[in-house]
């Protein structure tokens, strides 16, 4: 007698909770974020690139990126963005719409990232358009995206 | 490197969405046999054993150690190549290296996912980019963002990418193994759930359960083996500095322009459509396809939608790019590149079926897509010179 086979799967969750060094440089732009809501970044000795988020090496010039710090932001220009259709998505994030944003001051390029949007209409939204971030004004923590709400448009 | 290796045995399982019937090392092993048994070795025969695939996707750690059983390795030596996206290429290279180096006559390279025990939305790989750092959509809102910036820099419309999404189909419809095999219509593109504009969940690749491995031999065991050989005459990999930064629009030098510029002057490569005859490109979305081709010089700047558009990438065209049916059609993850190497060895030989191109294939390229937009090629041909 052959039995039908049973194709089991049984589930197992993984909790699991890390403990990140933020190090110098990423550190120091946390630090000013939380204590002075000031965005800062760092500079290449050699080809003044300004790096942000800032780091160790200029991956350009593969040498040590000097401790010549700059202020950038907070405005900054919308990218590109979009609505967030995928199911969990919006929840996981807090928003409906996300936004790639590049800081006045920085290569966009390279340095722009994504983040909340704020808006009352996004029919509104335009690629191009200025905005500038909504600070969280209790408990920041210098996560930028717990401290930064969200960005929104720059009125007139 | 000094010495020669050669792809002399090809397999994989069938890729499906769910394989509830195996387990990870019971699925592994299909493939290792589908690939012993092509290139008539016995385990025993093999020297080295090299894996590898996205650690983070199933939750199992260390598979090359207790995945022995399933890949053959007991006893052999061999280790763990893990370089997430491009893991499939990183370790057929690693392979070719091993036995190019004169150290192993046989060396079978074996990667998987099984993709079905994933947590859904592949949630432990929001930890591959730096964890601390502003919010992330991940590979979503790369391929989107790909997208939107190859629309506005070239003109391409909607339309070219379902063109090259139909293409993906009919190709995938002819591979036995492939994953997604669906005799779309353009409707069925066009209505398909928009994920992040302008990233339909047609065009973003699938999650899949599956594995690959190649046996490669040296120089001078490879003809003994096979009357087929399939020669890796050069390969290459590119790191790039986007390292969980968002690089969505770059001006600058791709790790898949410098991949290709280096193994193209390499190799004498002048007119890339006359003497490459086929592609296996890993394209994470259909959006890529378009994008990649370009960077990789299988055309001008802006020329891809419009090579679509003419046929020239498809199976019977002048130059086909994933016959197989590619990425959106297959793609377990750290086993993907290696589909690409395998399905170009294939082309090589003769040995495709029903999706073999018409073209006369004497030389190929793989390619390996993922880590910070890191590139791995491959530059395979059916004799050496
Ligand atoms: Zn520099």
């Amino acid at each position: 007698m052959t039995e039908k086979a049973e194709f089991m799967r049984l589930p197992a969750t993984v909790n699991l909770e890390y403990k990140y060094s933020t190090g110098r440089y990423l550190g120091r732009f946390y630090k000013e974020l939380r204590d002075n809501k000031r965005l800062v970044a760092n500079k290449c000795g050699k080809c003044g690139r300004v790096l942000f988020p800032p780091r160790i090496a200029c991956p350009d010039c593969m040498v040590r990126a000097s401790d010549e710090w700059v202020e950038v932001g907070p405005q900054a220009t919308l990218i590109f963005f979009y609505e967030l259709q995928i199911p969990g998505l919006a929840e996981r994030h807090a928003a409906n719409y996300l936004g790639v944003l590049a800081l006045d001051g920085t290569e966009a390029e390279l340095s722009c990232f994504e983040h909340r949007l704020m808006v009352d209409d996004p029919g509104k939204l335009r690629e191009g358009m200025r905005m500038e971030p909504v600070f969280n004004e209790e408990g920041r923590t210098g996560r930028i995206r717990d401290d930064i709400l969200g960005f929104k448009p720059i009125e007139g | 490197m000094a010495g020669r290796a050669a792809i002399v045995g090809v397999g994989q399982t069938y890729h499906r969405s769910k394989r509830p019937d195996v387990n990870q090392i019971e699925m592994i092993n299909e493939a290792v046999r589908a690939a012993l048994e092509d290139a008539q070795l016995t385990p025993k025969e093999i020297d080295c054993v090299l894996f590898g695939n996205m650690e983070q996707a199933e939750g199992s750690y260390l598979m090359d150690c207790w995945a022995t059983e399933g890949t053959g390795a007991y006893l052999k030596e061999g280790c763990k190549v893990h370089t997430g996206g491009t893991t499939g290429a990183s370790v057929a290279e690693a392979a070719a290296h091993h036995a190019a180096s004169g150290l192993f006559d046989t060396v079978l390279a074996v990667t998987y996912e099984k993709q079905d025990e994933t947590p859904a939305g592949m949630g432990p790989l929001a930890l591959v980019q730096d964890y601390l750092w502003a919010i992330h959509t991940g590979a979503f809102g790369w391929f989107a963002r790909m997208g939107r910036k190859y629309m506005l820099e070239t003109g391409c419309q909607e339309e070219h990418a379902a063109i090259t999404r139909l293409k993906s189909d009919r190709c995938a419809c002819k591979n036995p193994h492939a994953h997604l095999r669906l005799n779309l219509t353009m409707q069925d593109v066009l209505n398909s759930r928009m994920l992040l504009y302008p990233l339909r969940l047609l065009y973003m690749c699938p999650t899949t359960a599956g594995a690959c491995a190649l046996v490669f031999a040296s120089e001078e065991r490879a003809p003994k083996i096979t009357k087929k050989p399939v020669w890796v005459k050069d390969w290459e990999t590119v790191h790039y500095e986007m390292v969980g930064y968002e690089a969505y629009f770059t001006s600058r030098m791709t790790s898949m322009e410098t991949a290709a510029n280096r193994i193209y002057h390499r190799n004498g490569i002048t007119n890339v459509r006359r003497d490459i005859q086929c592609a296996e490109i890993y394209e994470p979305s259909t959006w890529s396809e378009l994008q990649f081709s370009e960077w990789f010089h299988f055309c001008e700047k802006g020329e891809a939608w419009r090579m679509a558009e003419k046929g020239v990438s498809d199976l019977e065209g002048e130059f086909p790019i994933n016959p197989s049916g590619g990425v959106v059609c297959t793609n377990p993850i750290g086993c993907t590149a290696m589909v690409r190497v395998a399905e170009a060895a294939l082309q090589i030989r003769g040995d495709a079926g029903e999706h073999q191109v018409t073209r006369d294939v004497k030389r190929a390229v793989a390619t390996g897509f993922g880590g910070s937009f890191w590139t791995e090629m491959l530059l395979l041909q059916r004799s050496w010179d």
